[in-house]
């Protein structure tokens, strides 16, 4: 025992010792490779820096449509609400001047009944009734209720009446102008549909004037009650191709769930998981093995069948809208989990001894790595559900699995999407 | 300059010269990445060696699956006790012998035993148990002794 200690010690002495004495001579070809490398790491970055900005402005472009659309939509939004207060308002005013005149009828007839009657108490006392009085019984309260009810004085609403009468003579079919000096009041006959709910419509922006547009009857509500989330189930065929998006092996397929919440009307941010079958063939210089496996005998062809799980976040941005369908785009990344590798290689000459197998299953990760972009088409099938055709494309932003593949996709997802 | 230092190193870690060729050209590579990161106050060697030893941990966690050896037959031989025979072993020699034993041995043995971490810090490196690295250790050790049993004996006196 103290012979193997004392000899353990010894070796690790000797070891350490020899690994100082080395003397190794230069070589050429060593070299050469760290060349080879820098060249192919500057093309790499060149390339990856050109898809990040292609994506970058793909994003920007999607996010700024997007925030236009929602200020829009916020804008319209508060027109609407404004107008529809102002209606509230004038809807009671009218119902107040309608109680005003039922009293001063009664107050005619009991000053008649009484003056018949002889009752000059009576007549007194209903004769100090006015109509103002019901309105302005307290100076204080009137001026919260004007405050919030945003009552127009008499007048004012007789000229408002009058200019939206002029007005819509002059453009039929608009309410009012946008921005021009404020909301004026709407015929019944516009807002009538809108108020008693029989016919949805939505207020549109048009050549600097606000229309009412109408609405199919299964998205008149569509934003109102909703919590803006939707998700989604989607399968999709994969064709995968190494080094670049053409020379397509065996489709492989795809299907995942996703998430999907809406930034406003056109605009959603999307996450989710999808499990994705890719099937590809490599020739010698797509496949990036370590220099050193298998003896450095490369192989000239390599299949590979690999289950990756992606992690997609996407924006996305309607940008052709009908009454029950949409057209889109999409731009987004990826992250890549390799959950198992199977690789089967070809050689020039086998020589009996080389790989021909492989599997990893090493989970390795590949973050951000992947670039997707894509244009469908959305049509709901119901109140609640949709239905999206989506072909697309992923771009490598760097190299996936054990053999460093920069893997292209391509493929069509088909989607069912239920809005919560 | 580092050419010969960082191989060195290498070719230890690796199990053969391709292999630490790879390794060293993938240290080199984040050495040009990083270089903005190296505090030129301080010498560049250690800075370098430890890349290239991080390198080769990278190396050994990628490639573990794929790595193809063969354990040596533990010989039931006298120790060896001739400092003055062993003396005259070469570093290509050693190297030899290093890059025979298989990847997990060899990686604890250079840790441990050239580049002085303890079996804890050995067991984080390389996602393995403080155990299962001291009995790595301990094999490396046995298959070294075989090897150096057999360099020695058909050396020429």
């Amino acid at each position: 025992m103290a012979d193997e200690h004392q000899h353990n010690n010894f070796l690790e002495r000797l070891f350490q010792q020899k690994a100082g004495e080395f003397d190794i001579p230069y070589r050429e070809e060593d070299w050469n490779k760290l060349e080879r490398k820098l060249e192919i790491s500057d093309l790499r970055r060149n390339y990856r820096k050109k898809i990040a900005l292609l994506t970058a402005a793909s994003i920007l472009i999607i996010s700024l449509l997007g925030y236009f659309t929602y200020s829009n939509t916020s804008k319209i939004n508060e027109i609407a609400r404004q107008i529809e207060s102002t209606e509230e308002s004038a809807r009671d005013l009218e119902t107040l001047r309608a109680d005003d005149l039922i009293v001063a009828d009664d107050i005619e007839r009991e000053t008649v009944e009484d003056a018949v009657i002889g009752l000059n108490e009576v007549e007194i006392e209903l004769a100090v009734i006015e109509p103002n009085d019901i309105v302005k019984s307290d100076p204080a309260d009137e001026s919260h209720a004007q405050r919030d009810l945003f009552i127009p004085g008499e007048h004012e609403i007789e000229r408002r009446q009058a200019d939206a009468a002029g007005f819509t003579q002059r453009h039929p079919g608009a309410l009012v102008p946008y921005p021009a000096e404020g909301i004026a009041k709407i015929s019944d006959e516009d807002r009538s549909p809108y108020r008693a709910g029989i016919h949805p419509t939505e207020i549109e922006e048009k050549d600097g004037w606000l229309t009412l547009r109408d609405l199919p009857e299964d998205t008149g509500t569509r934003s109102l009650d909703r919590s803006g989330f939707s998700v989604g189930i989607l399968i999709s065929p994969d064709l995968s191709a190494a080094g670049s998006p053409s020379g397509f092996h065996d489709p492989g397929y795809k299907f995942g769930i996703t998430t999907e919440y809406s930034l406003s009307p056109n605009l959603s941010l999307s996450g989710g998981f999808v499990f994705s079958d890719v099937r590809y063939t490599a020739q010698s210089g797509q496949y990036n093995p370590p220099d050193y496996w298998n003896q450095g005998n490369m192989p000239i062809e390599t299949e590979a069948i690999c289950r990756i799980l992606d992690i997609p976040i996407t924006l996305k941005y309607n940008f052709l809208n009908f009454d029950a369908s949409r057209f889109f785009a999409t731009a987004g990344i990826s992250s890549y989990i390799m959950l198992n590798e199977d690789y089967r290689f070809s050689y020039d000459q086998y020589d009996g001894q080389s790989i021909q197998q492989l599997n990893i299953r090493n989970g390795s990760r590949h973050l951000l790595n992947n670039a997707g972009f894509s244009i469908g088409y959305e049509i709901d099938l119901h109140q609640n559900w949709s239905l999206r055709a989506e072909p697309f494309i992923k771009i490598p932003l760097g190299e996936v699995g054990w053999g460093n593949v920069e893997l292209y996709s391509v493929g069509s997802f088909i989607s069912v999407y239920l809005k919560l | 300059m580092f050419y010969g230092y960082g191989m060195s190193i290498a070719l230890r870690y690796g199990n053969s010269r391709e292999e630490a060729v790879e390794i060293l050209n993938d240290a080199f590579m984040k050495v040009f990445e990083n270089i903005r990161k190296y505090d030129s106050k301080k010498p560049f060697k250690p800075w370098f060696r430890k890349i290239l030893v991080n390198t080769a941990i990278n190396h050994f966690h990628k490639n573990k699956k794929v790595y193809k050896w063969e354990d040596l037959e533990h010989a039931k031989s006298k120790l060896v006790t001739e400092e003055s025979v062993i003396s005259g072993i070469s570093y290509d020699e050693i190297v030899e012998m290093v890059q025979k034993l298989s990847p997990a041995y060899r990686t604890v043995f250079n840790l441990h035993v050239i580049e002085g971490f303890r079996h804890d810090e050995i067991a984080k490196l390389l996602d393995i148990s403080p155990g299962t690295s001291k009995s790595n250790l301990h094999k490396a050790k046995q298959n070294l002794r075989v090897m150096l049993e057999k360099t020695i004996t058909e050396k020429p006196s």
